[in-house]
């Protein structure tokens, strides 16, 4: 079915009667009509192509000829008619210098696309108000510690005058079940008035409310939830989902803008669930976010909190704080953005700069024309208006790669993001292209053009008819000066950034080599929670573990499968710090270290291609009654117990304080980074999970070995969990190929922007050097035909012009030099873990910009070395 | 000279009224000569060709009303003047003559 509009937009029609005389608007709009009729089987643009391409020549046409005193009559015609005819010359002159036009176009796109990318997020980040009613009234708090909730401190700042409304919320997972899905979801575990506090209301059904049993299993899902695996209907009644294999009543849906916190899925009444959070015998410290009344600021709202802490038994150590909800959110990301934004300020200024030097390169060529017009009788507003339509044009062009180019880059940038945890505050529509980026993309356009118009504009309007034609020479020197300084600054910003770029790539290099601990390219890894519920019982998570090792062992290609509850990278690892003394230590004032304990499978260590350096990995008797307590220390641990890291197997070890009981150390496996792949956080001690030992809140991390793929080891993996527990669902699957990159995502993220910014720094910066030392050659193509004429050595022209290029380069090294330095104390504050860049790194980055420099120098000098003297002089 | 020469496009519009009768309006003409010429043609220039021949007497318009597939929009309809039937005439017998002075080799017949 063709559903092509039969007509053109009423809008264009509007605009094209508006620039016709009277007489001939129904002529001109009906032939516009059936023209666009007769294309409705046509691609859109090119219907629009053709619509666009009649109207401009009948409006062209109609102005041009202006002998019919009916139009001669009409307001602005005459102003109508110069326009269209400078844009007719304006296209005409760039037509014949393609080079030069996609030169500029391309140098303007690179320019505004990359940084209507940068103010996109900036945007993102910085300044729209979060998508709740009268966001800036919500705060959130903090120093509300996890055992003070239950003393009822929050209770008590919810009853306060200050504050309208008070939530509370736990963020985790859970797995899901309905009749056509099993999967995990994100939810949020939320107090009754946390929907109250963001001032949302469910779409459908009911939120949570105090008289709901608060160990009642109601749920509210989000609208995509909703949609996906309730097919979307209004009707809740007798809906429910299965989260952690307890069923759950929906009772509400919340409207599609409505995912707080981090894209929550679903949400369920305050602590239904312990095992959401991922602690069951913790309870940790919730977020408390709170809406505070009309007029009240967050320092009033914090020292009315501390009021009514005052004379409790139960006073907090610390006093709450407020802060508003937007600075929380956005406390990690604000300075790289603000700091990325100031760079991308420099680019664009870059980015005209090197427009205008071409600009006013190209104006060089052209001065003779522009004289001698102005001899002609060509008024000096229209040669400059003559100017700024090109300009306009170029820029326009420029201005639609550009959003096309910044649409991609965001695309490409939010995908990126998505795979990184952890990043906050960019959500997944980053990648869509709102009006708000759009009329952003517009705006910075517009200024791009004016800025970069107006060098060559006021260039072209001093032009002076005389002198020009006497001496050949141009008046625009003046703004040489201008343009050579923005090309020294743009050479500056982009050493900057190229050193930017390049140390954040050192320190992915460098990270990227270090040792994990684990080295089975071929394994994968996943998790997979036992909901309490089902598993109640320390034995039934056992006889599960061993069901499920015993079948996927069965299974064609695997070859090893083992189990721990903390795989690594994800975050909430359960770091226990414990004292781990040796059995006739001299007690407590024995060394005390943070260890993460952890147990494992016997086939964890060969799955993961975790070594053992010494003694022996858990065995299947290990941990069977009747055999006595048996740990593997890694290599950290082990020398804090001796220096030879050997003679620690065989020694008895006690955990924690006072007598308890002791276990032998059988092995000492290497350190495994478990958090982050630049600090080695705390070393691990693994026991074999029992009835009575190994920390076990449910969650297990399971790692496969298979010999056909990872992908067949998951499939594998979901046949048996669907054989043994169809509830299960297994999640965070990642290879262990991959696990590497996912411990580096700020510093590739860094890596990423930065050299996209840093490569369109230095293209920008190698156009607006030839664009300066080609006006510098043309200026002075008389000056060297006399030089050669008197027998000048060419070699030394040449050199000349390569000098006047390489001071500048220099002058670009130096500030850029200087900036350097002071971006990086500015980072340091910023990212204290960002490696300073060093020497080496910042003399090569120079000598690649200072060939870059030579390179762009190349073509003016060699022009100006082929300049010949009889053609130099006779053009005078 | 200015009267009595044709351009070529002004020939092909001239040609094209003569043919399209009453469907003769911009619209029509630009149509017709985008089909037989295969090349893209403004409505600007046929409007511009159009004016000129009216204005060296060759053909005259008059307003139409519209019909609803251009929106009821008024056409202007051009008709041969004498003059143009003979301009017509003219520019066939030279070519004619020319075609018949020129050792052309016969064009090949189609199938």
């Amino acid at each position: 079915v063709n559903t092509a509009p039969r007509r053109p937009p009423a809008s264009w029609l509007a605009l094209v009667r508006a620039l016709l005389p009277a007489a001939r608007r129904d002529e001109v709009e009906g032939d516009l009509i059936e023209g666009w009729r007769d294309r409705t089987d046509r691609a859109y643009w090119r219907r629009a192509w053709a619509f666009w391409r009649d109207a401009g020549s009948v409006v062209a046409r109609r102005n041009r000829q202006g002998a019919d005193s009916a139009e001669r009559r009409r307001p602005f015609g005459a102003l109508v008619a110069a326009i269209a005819h400078d844009v007719r010359t304006s296209g005409r002159m760039l037509r014949r210098r393609p080079f030069f036009a996609l030169l500029v176009v391309t140098v303007l796109a690179a320019g505004m696309g990359a940084s209507t990318a940068a103010f996109a997020i900036a945007d993102r980040v910085l300044f729209r108000a979060l998508p709740f009613h009268e966001p800036n009234q919500i705060v959130a708090l903090s120093n509300v510690n996890g055992s003070e909730v239950l003393g009822g401190r929050l209770e008590r700042y919810a009853a306060i005058r200050e504050v309208s409304a008070l939530g509370a919320y736990y963020t985790g997972g859970m797995n899901a079940a309905t009749a056509s899905y099993v999967g995990r979801v994100r939810i949020a575990a939320v107090s009754p008035g946390f929907f109250e506090v963001f001032g949302v209301h469910p779409l459908w059904g009911r939120a949570f409310s105090n008289s709901d049993d608060p160990e009642g299993l109601t749920a509210v899902v989000s609208f995509a939830v909703w949609q996906r695996h309730f097919a979307g209907s209004p009707a809740l009644a007798g809906q429910t989902i299965r989260l952690n294999s307890r069923t759950y009543a929906v009772v509400g849906v919340m409207p599609h803008r409505f995912q707080f916190p981090d894209a929550t899925e679903i949400w369920i009444p305050g602590l239904a669930d312990a095992q959401a959070s991922g602690t069951s015998r913790i309870l940790p410290s919730p977020a408390v976010v709170a809406r505070l009344a009309p007029g009240v600021s967050p320092l009033r709202a914090a020292a009315a909190f501390t009021r009514a802490d005052e004379g409790r038994y139960t006073r907090p150590s610390e006093p709450a704080t407020a802060t508003p909800l937007q600075d929380q959110l956005t406390i990690y990301s604000r300075s790289p953005v603000v700091m990325m934004t100031a760079f991308v300020i420099l680019l664009l200024a870059a980015t005209s700069a090197s427009a205008a030097s071409l600009l006013l390169f190209r104006l060089r060529e052209r001065e003779r024309e522009l004289v001698v017009r102005s001899a002609l009788g060509a008024g000096r507003w229209r040669l400059t208006g003559q100017l700024i339509i090109e300009c306009v044009m170029l820029t326009g062009a420029a201005g639609i790669i550009g959003l096309l180019l910044a649409r991609t880059a965001l695309g490409v940038l939010a995908a990126t993001i998505a795979q990184i945890p952890g990043v906050p505050m960019v959500d997944a529509d980053l990648g869509h292209m709102d009006l708000r980026v759009a009329l952003l993309g517009a705006g910075i356009c517009a200024l791009t053009g004016l800025f970069f118009a107006v060098g060559p504009g006021l260039a072209a309007s001093r032009a002076n008819a005389t002198r020009v034609l006497r001496s050949g020479r141009g008046s625009s020197a003046g703004l040489g000066i201008l343009a050579r300084g923005l090309v020294v600054v743009q050479m500056a910003v982009a050493l900057v950034l190229l050193t930017v770029a390049s140390t954040a790539l050192a320190t992915v290099v460098r990270l990227a080599r270090v040792d994990l601990g684990f080295s089975n390219p071929r394994a994968v890894v996943f998790d997979l929670t036992l909901p309490e519920d089902r598993y109640r019982t320390r034995s039934a998570a056992l006889a599960f573990l061993e069901r499920f090792t015993a079948e996927m062992h069965s299974m064609p290609g695997v070859h090893n499968v083992g189990a721990t509850n903390v795989g690594p990278i994800w975050q909430g690892t359960p770091v226990v710090a414990i004292r781990l003394r040796e059995e006739y230590s001299a007690g407590d004032d024995a060394p005390a270290s943070a260890i993460t304990q952890l147990f494992a499978t016997p086939g964890y260590f060969r799955a993961m291609g975790i070594e053992v350096v010494a003694g022996r990995a858990f065995s299947a008797e290990d941990g069977q009654p009747g055999a006595g307590p048996t740990v593997i220390v890694s290599e950290t641990v082990a020398r804090s117990l001796d220096e030879r890291v050997a003679a620690v197997v065989g020694r008895r070890v006690r955990l924690g304080g006072g007598r308890g009981e002791t276990a032998e150390v059988i092995g000492v496996a290497r350190d495994v980074r478990l958090w982050r792949v630049g600090v080695l956080r705390h070393g691990q001690l693994y026991e074999p999970l029992t009835e009575r030992r190994g920390w076990f809140d449910g969650r297990l991390s399971i790692a496969i070995d298979g010999a056909n793929g990872s992908e067949a080891a998951v499939d594998a993996a979901r046949v048996v969990l669907g054989r043994i527990d169809p509830d299960l669902t297994l999640y965070n699957v990642v290879t262990v190929r991959d696990l590497r990159a996912r411990y580096l995502p700020t510093e590739r993220l860094t890596l990423a922007v930065t050299s996209v910014f840093s490569t369109v720094a230095l293209v920008l910066s190698a156009v607006g050097l030839y664009g300066i030392l080609g006006q510098v050659v043309a200026s002075r193509t008389r000056e060297v035909g006399i030089r050669v004429a008197l027998g000048a050595d060419i070699v030394r022209v040449r050199r000349s012009v390569f000098a006047a290029g390489l001071r500048l380069a220099v002058a670009g090294i130096g500030i850029g030099g200087a900036g350097t330095f002071l971006a990086f104390k500015v980072a340091a504050a910023v990212l204290p873990r960002q490696d300073p860049p060093s020497p080496a790194t910042f003399a090569v980055n120079a000598l690649v910009l200072l060939t870059v420099a030579l390179v762009a120098a190349w073509a003016p000098a060699r022009r100006a070395a082929a300049v010949d003297p009889v053609n130099a002089l006779r053009a005078e | 000279m200015k009267g009595a020469h044709l351009g070529e496009f002004e020939e092909f519009v001239l040609l094209a009224v003569h043919g399209l009768g009453d469907e003769a309006y911009g619209r029509g003409v630009q149509r017709l000569l985008e089909r037989e010429t295969d090349r893209s043609v403004s409505l600007g220039a046929v409007y511009a060709a159009l004016d000129r021949l009216e204005h060296k007497g060759l053909l005259r318009s008059e307003e139409v009303a519209g019909t609803p597939t251009r929106g009821g929009r008024r056409r202007r309809q051009f008709r041969l003047t004498a003059p143009g039937t003979r301009a017509i005439d003219t520019v066939r017998a030279i070519r004619e003559r020319l075609y018949r002075a020129a050792p052309v080799r016969p064009a090949r017949s189609r199938s």
